[in-house]
């Protein structure tokens, strides 16, 4: 008999980070270069099998970045189970802006969980943050750490599947 | 279905609001009622069956805290700009609303409010706030790098102003050497002139003017004194005319006249030079060739005044157009940071020179207790 879980997940991060590319590659399999803000959230929908007993029906929010959850936004991220942090390597200043988002959610939901992900691996030439930044923030919020691209489809199940085992 | 009334109470309650749609639940979120917007556009009434999240996916998750409000009299929560994404079209943006009421007999009140034109214009301003930020960001970023490479260029600027200021220093400190030198040779030659020539010709002149007055047999035997005298002038004229160019260079080549230096070096030192050489048995440039010969000349000397040894290893091979140099005792040497002998420092300085007016090289490696090792390369088709 399969067991079937309902679990809903947010991407957080500064803005043009790439949550929303993570997102359309993760469940629509397809990737745009044409960068597009978010307003507001966006959610999909994405079934996972953890396991041969296990379905879990993600609900997945992408947020617009940038922005602070205070006032209604707070109910953004209430009732998630786990956040994907998501930080742009070639941009220093989109991981010191993750202690903020990871601070702001976890007041909301102190029991989640948080996987790191370092977007855009595929621009090595224009890196800028460095493996020690990365495990020093994976450290200080004891959570994984992954590199990403949306565009060459690395690592994007990965860290989504990274998540959902957390979760469930 | 709820009956008339509420269908009333409900229009009442939401007059003037761009309402997609709206439920009614009880306590336990059980849809009491529902109305609402399908994707074509299109009203529909009904929903009783349906999960709440079906209807309202954006309230998965917060069933908890509906609950709660549900029990909560004048509560209310607002989930703003949520998108929803049509088929072939923009997306519509709504805002969820859930108020605690408590009418006939339901206790939540939710209702999604169209947000779309405000969220698309809002989409437009932060589109174009982001790419701001973003431009903004990689011309800081541009900046930081032509900083940095400002900086960089700066440090080369500077080390090279002072490694400039340092060469021409060591030029004047050099041209004040040589023209103390020239002054030396000026003066030594003068005084050999001087005491040892000039008597001399003062002793013929005299020797000759006493004989004139003397007879003739006497006069004779002074004659003879007077050829011997000559004799000896010759060769102190010849040996100080070899000290100052040794015209067997012009004439013989480099080989000729190391081989004659090193005996006379052995001569009057009583150092034993040990000779290797090989391709050197043929002409070079004149340049070439004196510059070879001062370099030996000068780090035998220096041997000889500081080192200390009885031997000195001299090695001269052409290879390609190399012609190498090498140079070694194992005499006290000496440090070339703390201690450096005031002649040896000008011929270490002479023989740079000379090396690098060719484009040669030359490097010095010696330590206290270490002696002295010098290796110069100098291009036997460079013409100075």
């Amino acid at each position: 008999m399969t067991r079937t879980l309902q679990k809903k997940i947010c991407l957080l991060g500064d803005f043009a980070v790439g949550k929303t590319s993570l997102v359309q590659r993760f469940v629509h399999h397809r990737f745009d270069e044409k960068y597009l803000s978010t307003v507001g959230v966006n959610i999909s929908r994405k079934e996972i099998l953890l396991d041969e007993q296990t379905q879990l029906h993600l609900l997945i929010w992408d947020l617009a970045g940038g922005e602070e959850f205070v006032g209604p936004q707070a109910n953004y991220i209430k009732g998630a189970s786990g956040a994907l942090l998501v930080c742009d390597l070639t941009r220093a200043i989109t991981l010191s802006a993750l202690k903020l988002y990871a601070a702001d959610f976890h007041a909301a939901s102190p029991a989640a969980s948080f996987v790191i992900l370092a977007n855009k691996s595929d621009l090595t030439a224009q890196r800028v943050l460095t493996e020690n930044q990365l495990t020093e923030l994976a450290d200080e919020l004891s959570a994984p750490l992954m590199m990403t691209s949306a565009k060459n489809d690395d690592n994007v199940e990965r860290a989504f599947a990274m998540l959902a085992d957390t979760i469930a | 279905m709820m009956d008339r009334v509420v269908v009333e109470w409900i229009t009442r309650r939401l007059a003037q609001q761009q309402v997609l749609a709206y439920a009614l639940l009880d306590r336990d979120l059980k849809i009491l009622d529902c109305h609402w917007l399908v994707d074509n556009g299109d009203p529909a009434q009904g929903g009783q069956d349906l999960p709440l999240g079906s209807i309202f996916p954006a309230l998965i998750g917060l069933e908890d805290h509906l609950r709660h409000f549900a029990r909560t009299p004048g509560g209310e929560m607002e989930i703003p700009q949520i998108a929803r994404q049509l088929p072939n079209q923009k997306p519509i943006y709504y805002t969820l609303r859930v108020e605690s009421i408590r009418e006939f007999d339901a206790h939540l009140l939710v209702f999604a409010l169209d947000a779309t034109d405000e969220s698309r214009m809002e989409q437009q301003l932060i589109q174009q706030r982001n790419e701001l930020r973003l431009h903004v960001e990689a011309r800081l970023r541009a900046e930081e790098a032509l900083k940095q490479a400002n900086d960089q260029l700066e440090t080369r600027v500077q080390k090279r102003t002072i490694e400039l200021q340092e060469a021409n220093a060591q030029l004047r400190s050099l041209s004040r050497r040589l023209v103390e030198i020239q002054e030396t040779e000026r003066r030594e030659i003068a005084r050999e002139l001087h005491d040892e020539i000039g008597q001399a010709l003062t002793g013929l002149k005299l020797l000759l003017q006493r004989s004139a007055r003397l007879p003739e047999d006497v006069a004779r035997a002074n004659v003879t004194e007077a050829q011997e005298m000559v004799f000896e002038l010759m060769n102190r004229v010849r040996q100080l005319s070899l000290e100052l160019r040794p015209t067997m260079l012009d004439d013989l080549g480099l080989l000729p006249t190391l081989l004659w230096h090193f005996d006379r070096f052995t001569a009057h030192t009583q150092i034993n030079v040990r000779f290797k050489h090989a391709g050197i048995d043929r002409r070079f440039s004149s340049d070439v060739e004196i510059t070879a010969y001062r370099i030996i000349q000068e780090a035998l000397t220096n041997a000889a005044r500081y080192a200390n040894v009885n031997e000195i290893s001299v090695r001269v091979m052409l290879s390609g157009d190399i012609l190498g140099i090498q140079i070694d005792d194992r005499g006290k040497g000496f440090s070339l940071e703390t201690f450096r002998p005031h002649g040896a420092s000008v011929g270490l300085s002479s023989m740079r020179e000379r090396v690098a007016s060719l484009d040669g090289a030359i490097s010095f490696d010696t330590a206290p207790g270490e002696g002295v090792h010098i290796h110069a390369q100098l291009p036997i088709g460079a013409q100075s």
